[in-house]
């Protein structure tokens, strides 16, 4: 459990399991409109419509029983408060997992982001077989594709017309990092 | 009626098909999977899979034997699944090692995307293979696909790594291409 615990441990954050009573905040932030098609949840429950309680808690219970995935609460260690969630699926292959990572908005640009990704990114690149960490997001989220720029990722791709928004089609951005970079960055 | 082409026809999948298909699977270099599969797949294997699928009216796949119209003899496999009604939607193709270079991939290919685009009216086509298949992106261009995203290094067949490549063809692309066909969807 020390092991764990110290791997998954940054010096502003932690990531652990979900746990049932953490509904209510994430029901609260998953609302955020600011996070409209943004939310990184399973595929059955909409990116975009208002969400339930009930939904909420469907979105729990999918990632509890989720198959080669991993999907975590980020905790601010300063709150002990879940102010996002970290997901990770190597379903296709665990040489390539696929990475997303969300925060509640009030916790953007403080740093608590960058935190959890180099957790998510040291316990795949140090402890599993990972070569390739992909992620993705539309192209309209300037924000999020700085931030994966300034974290050593490269844009790999454009899958076009993947989604519609405010009248026009958008697309996703595929976004690596291989593991020889990561020590770059790193080491940096 | 099964769906025609000048020298193919695409038709539903039938028992005596198993056998066939599962040569197809077994054979490195027809498998079409960008992970290598153990080529010791049975012809239970493949029938139970055929009699598991179950009747609907909301189909979001479609699986058909290739036949050649003149001799019938089973030509390959071609496959749409994952579709978003009006959306998008993926495809993937096997054809059998004599019939290579015979040009019956790509009118099998115009043949489904005839039906994608005409009877389903998606916007999008997509595929998926990787660069150490330049006979499947040869034919994709071939046929109007564009390279929409590269993923480095991802896939690893025969002892080397390749990219995983995906490929898409929008709507708007394919009817420039057919200037005979118009396009009655309603635009977005």
């Amino acid at each position: 459990m020390k092991i764990n615990a110290e791997i998954f441990r940054n010096e502003n954050i932690f990531l652990r399991a979900f746990e049932p009573d953490d509904v209510s905040v994430l029901h609260a932030y998953l609302n955020h409109p600011a996070l409209t098609g943004r939310r990184y949840i399973p595929w059955s429950i909409s990116n975009d419509l208002p969400l339930s309680r009930a939904q909420a808690e469907a979105i729990l219970e999918k990632w509890a029983k989720a198959e080669k995935q991993f999907h975590l609460a980020v905790v601010a260690r300063d709150m002990e408060k879940v102010i996002g969630h970290a997901n990770c699926d190597w379903g296709w292959d665990p040489h390539c997992p696929h990475i997303s990572l969300v925060l509640a908005p009030d916790y953007h640009r403080q740093g608590y982001g960058s935190e959890a990704l180099n957790v998510l990114l040291s316990y795949l690149f140090e402890h599993t077989q990972a070569h390739n960490v992909g992620g993705g997001m539309n192209d309209w989220n300037q924000a999020a594709r700085a931030f994966a720029q300034e974290h050593g990722f490269s844009e790999s791709g454009t899958m076009r017309r993947a989604g519609l928004r405010n009248g026009e089609f958008s697309d996703w951005i595929g976004v690596d990092i291989l593991r020889p970079e990561w020590q770059a960055v790193k080491g940096a | 009626m099964a769906l025609e082409g000048t020298n193919v026809i695409l038709r539903e999948q039938r028992p005596e098909d198993m056998q066939f298909l599962v040569d197809l699977r077994n054979d490195l270099e027809t498998q079409a999977w960008s992970k290598t599969l153990p080529p010791d797949y049975t012809e239970r294997m493949f029938l139970t899979q055929f009699e598991e699928r179950e009747f609907s009216y909301d189909r979001d796949d479609g699986r058909f034997l290739i036949e050649s119209k003149e001799t019938e003899e089973k030509i390959g496999y071609i496959s749409f699944t994952g579709l978003e009604p009006r959306w998008d939607v993926t495809i993937g193709i096997m054809i059998a090692k004599e019939f290579w270079g015979d040009g019956v991939a790509v009118e099998a290919l115009e043949v489904l995307l005839l039906f994608l685009f005409e009877e389903l009216g998606v916007r999008v086509v997509r595929l998926w293979t990787h660069t150490g298949n330049p006979r499947a992106v040869g034919s994709a261009e071939k046929l109007g696909f564009k390279l929409s995203y590269r993923r480095r290094e991802s896939i690893f067949k025969g002892g080397k790594l390749y990219d995983n490549v995906s490929m898409d063809f929008l709507r708007e692309e394919y009817y420039a291409l057919y200037p005979e066909l118009k396009d009655n969807l309603p635009p977005l």
